[in-house]
């Protein structure tokens, strides 16, 4: 029988015992079943490869009451959706600048599904994490990530009632080709088990990536004009500093306990800085460089303040006492760094007939800007915009090796030359790499990688449509208009929507 | 240019609301394929190999088959947002309760047979409630469609919200009266809570989604309903008790949603193939045993009150919500009709 | 496939019709077609792991498969 304990007063042993109290809400919710067998119910390969002894340690990266999340968050919820009220009264999509907001067709298009993604992730991470404590932790992660898939539909909304462009979404994200690479990822992601998965989403993407796209970005945004976007993404990066809690806590917790887990962190950490470098940095990189009228900072700039000084620094200075290195492939990213936007703009315009967005020629503005920020970019592709100048026909719509991990065309060189990897034979397949980390990525996993099909291979087996118009519609290209040049050669606008 | 809502869900008889336009195929995959031209390889074309960890959401993940999961609509048609105004809310009005509660010291002033009462089943349901959640975790996961995730990860939510809520008035009813503090030996050995786990664990391991909305929302969660925290909440009332009432009739309005949303989809299916029709039913039948034993088994609870004639008028009521439940889902819940009652738990 | 890697051009683009069994003719007129817009003037020159594809004989005598990257120079 438990014993009476001394009288206090009521509130105040609530108060005390709100660290206990929480620990009965996280770890001590669990029970050991009778009825069915215990590996059944937790499955304990959801554990694979990682070191612990006593699962129970882990300590609760943050302390949140089902109460208080719901207080807090039906705030932001009613400051977000006063922004998006008064930005659609007010009609301020014909205020922001013409070319931002042909980005905004890309990102919004794609940004929903990612959270959603995670979402769906951090329910199994709830469900199967083997620590008790990652379990709620992941829960209250998961329905933020609802509510960010859920607000960037509500953009969508708002967008949709305007203009073209933000209809076809979910077409657009399961079938185009742009948007593959991101489904690979993420699905990637969702397939590991639940500490590879926190590695990936907690870790790289949102401390090592978020102040790139919810710092960096809206800024970018509000000096296009963009404030409803910006503040929707300023409002998601709110909930993420818990995300990030996650992340942070679980590595150190891993590092301490065991030092077999280093190589397998490190390993983890190698892959997924590579894999969601090469999503987040070529999407993130055109805004920064092109989608933006009114530069702010280069991506250049941008990578090496935020994901390689502060975050890898970061990381390094923190975990480095346990032996955890810089990612494998960091110097792949800082020399990609001087090639990346301006490639990954000049592919796109390329194809800038099989987008539901516009694409445009780089003004004498931007090539100025273009040229101070990156040295190279004459040489690069300066020649191209001449020729596109001069009234020079370069859309291309022909086949083009994809890569097989990251899904992106293989258009990417350093000093040596192309870095196109292939053809590579396994099981009587060939594919492509982009890159040596792309193709080291794969050939460490081949069992997970090698039945994936990239769009090139759907057309190779003849699974896609010929007719082109057909192909366009597969991949969500329903009217015509959507893609092509923003501006005429001349500079003025074909865009018919508004302009300033 | 403009248009009046989003390409796939043009040509709706009504324009769609809010809801559906932020609910509706954000998930990607199987669900496309009748209204979409989709890429070869099931919709999903990533989908790594199904051993693959912790796996993927595809058809395969529930026996229900349907060609129209994007035409499912919650009827309580909730989004985050609207879920968090009302939560919200709820939980302001639930906090004000237990703020009054503490500053009248009510918890001194309760009887020492409701006192007892209390002991017997209060502490111990928070692990029911959170084997709901767990199961409902996986429902989140692997559920094919945006629509049935939505309210599924609310329910999960809502879940862990009646959790963290019976673990804190416990602590008042233990810092108070003690002999709060066994919830966890009670719900391990208790005799009274047996069937419950057992049809709780039983839940958890299943690898059907479907399944799990059928044995949680459709089958357990309206006997257990009535069974405990409605007919509790009037005999709380009765016993001057100014906190239980409220948490109940707050957590029932979360389990109609539950049940409602439940139904809904299952009537969606069962009117669409008998193979849906006939599968729900298999379930039905097949839970609908244990859950009426981990009611029944609850019997106890209401003897320390000399309430034996209310259990057992409870537990025909709750007999008859479920039965109006299941045919709100467009079925018939034979064995519930059919069974007589063993009161105490063993049947077999 | 097989698909010609001009340095400057990147990415690769892919040769319709080109096989092992194809001529190093036929492969240039693959990557004039690929790379090049009607009126201009080209020449090409390709080479493989190396070795240039000079003459008329099939790309398979220089070792080249099914799948494969082939160099292309080309001047305007």
């Amino acid at each position: 029988m438990s014993t009476r304990p001394s009288r206090v007063g009521v509130q105040e042993a609530t108060q005390q015992n709100i660290k206990d109290q929480y620990k009965e809400f996280t770890r001590d919710l669990g029970w050991e079943p009778s009825y069915v067998p215990k590996e059944e119910m937790y499955p304990p390969e959801h554990a694979e490869g990682v070191h612990f002894s006593d699962w129970d340690k882990f300590d609760d990266p943050f302390r949140l009451f089902y109460k208080d999340y719901v207080k807090v968050q039906e705030k932001k919820e009613e400051s977000l959706h006063m922004v998006f009220d008064h930005a659609a009264r007010y009609d301020y999509l014909t205020r922001v600048e013409a070319t931002w907001l042909e980005g905004m067709k890309l990102f919004a298009c794609g940004q929903g599904q990612t959270e959603y993604e995670t979402c769906k992730d951090h329910m199994a991470i709830a469900r199967y994490s083997p620590a008790p404590a990652l379990r709620a932790a992941a829960l209250y992660q998961s329905i933020d990530e609802l509510r960010h898939a859920q607000n960037y539909a509500h953009y969508l909304r708002y967008a949709n009632r305007k203009l073209p462009g933000f209809s076809g979404w979910a077409t657009l994200f399961q079938n185009h080709w742009l948007y593959q690479g991101i489904r690979h990822c993420f699905e990637d992601i969702l397939t590991a088990n639940p500490f590879e998965a926190i590695i990936g989403a907690n870790v790289v993407l949102e401390i090592g990536f978020t102040n790139l796209n919810f710092v960096a970005l809206p800024a970018v945004g509000a000096a296009n004009y963009e404030y409803a976007w910006s503040q929707l993404q300023l409002t998601t990066q709110s909930d993420e500093t818990r995300h990030m809690a996650i992340g942070q806590s679980m590595m150190r917790t891993l590092l301490e306990e065991d030092p077999r887990n280093l190589p397998i962190i490190q390993r983890w950490l190698d892959k997924w800085t590579w894999r969601l470098y090469r999503v987040d940095a070529l999407g993130g990189s055109i805004f920064f460089d092109y989608f933006a009228k009114n530069k702010v900072m280069s991506y250049k700039e941008a990578f090496q303040k935020y994901f390689v000084d502060d975050f890898i620094g970061g990381l390094v200075a923190d975990l480095g006492p346990f032996g955890l290195k810089e990612p494998a492939y960091l110097q792949y990213m800082l020399d990609d760094m001087d090639q990346l936007s301006h490639v990954v703009w000049k592919y796109l315009y390329q194809r800038k007939d099989m987008l539901w967005f516009k694409t445009f020629q780089p003004d004498d503005d931007d090539r100025e800007w273009l040229t101070e920020k990156y040295p190279d970019w004459p040489n690069l592709v300066g020649g191209f915009w001449d020729e596109v100048r001069g009234g020079r026909d370069v859309s291309n719509a022909g086949l083009v090796p994809v890569c097989n991990l990251c899904q992106v065309a293989c258009m990417f060189q350093d000093e040596n030359g192309p870095m196109i990897e292939g053809p590579v034979e396994l099981d009587g397949r060939t594919y492509w790499f982009c890159s040596t980390p792309c193709r080291e990525i794969f050939m460490n996993e081949p069992e997970k990688y090698k039945g994936a099909k990239t769009i090139v291979d759907l057309v190779l087996d003849g699974a896609m449509p010929d007719d082109p118009d057909e192909f366009l519609k597969m991949i969500g290209i329903s009217e015509p208009g959507l893609g092509g040049d923003l501006f005429a050669p001349n500079g003025e606008h074909t865009h018919n929507g508004h302009s300033h | 240019m403009a248009r009046k809502t989003f390409e796939h869900l043009e040509g709706q008889r009504r324009r769609p609301d809010v809801y559906e336009e932020v609910t509706a195929y954000v998930q990607w995959g199987e669900t496309f394929r009748d209204k979409f031209p989709t890429l070869p390889n099931e919709g999903a074309n990533y989908h790594f190999p199904e051993h693959y960890k912790l796996g993927y959401w595809d058809p395969t993940k529930t026996r229900w088959k349907s060609h129209q999961w994007e035409s499912f609509r919650d009827p309580n048609r909730l989004t985050y947002r609207s879920y968090h105004e009302v939560q919200s809310e709820r939980e302001a009005a639930l906090e004000a309760v237990l703020a009054a509660a503490r500053s009248e010291h009510a918890v001194r002033y309760l009887d020492p047979e409701w006192v007892e009462t209390l002991r017997m089943f209060f502490a111990p349901m928070r692990f029911a409630e959170w084997g709901i959640s767990m199961a409902h975790q996986y429902v989140g996961r692997f559920s094919i469609s945006s629509l049935v995730t939505n309210p599924s990860i609310l329910q999960v939510f809502d879940e862990l919200r009646h959790t963290q809520r019976i673990a804190e008035w416990t602590h008042d009813l233990e810092t108070e009266h003690g002999g709060f503090g066994g919830y966890r030996a009670q719900w391990l050995e208790d005799p009274m809570f047996q069937p419950m786990r057992e049809y709780l664990e039983r839940v958890c391991v299943l690898r059907d989604w479907g399944e799990v909305v059928v044995a949680t929302n459709l089958v357990l969660e309206p006997l257990l309903q009535r069974v405990l925290y409605r007919t509790l909440s009037d005999l709380g009332n009765a016993h001057s008790d100014s906190v239980l009432p409220h948490f109940a009739y707050s957590v029932y309005g979360d389990e109609e949603r539950h049940w409602s949303w439940a139904a809904a989809l299952a009537a969606m299916l069962n009117e669409e193939s008998d193979e849906n029709r006939a599968t729900t039913g298999d379930w039905i039948d097949s839970w609908t045993p244990l859950a009426l034993r981990s009611v029944e088994a609850l019997a106890p609870v209401y003897s320390i009150v000399g309430k034996e004639p209310v259990f057992d008028s409870a537990l025909a009521e709750a007999r008859n919500l479920a039965a109006d439940v299941l045919e709100s889902a467009g079925v018939t819940g034979v064995a519930l009709q059919d069974r007589p009652t063993v009161v105490g738990g063993e049947t077999s | 496939m097989i698909y010609a890697l001009v340095p400057d051009e990147l990415p690769p683009r892919a040769l319709p019709g080109v096989t092992p069994s194809s001529s190093a003719d036929d492969a240039r007129a693959a990557v004039l077609e690929a790379f090049g817009e009607p009126g201009d003037l080209h020449s090409v020159s390709l080479s493989y792991n190396g070795t240039a594809l000079e003459d008329d004989k099939p790309l398979s005598d220089y070792g080249v498969e099914s799948h494969a990257l082939v160099r292309a120079e080309l001047s305007r």
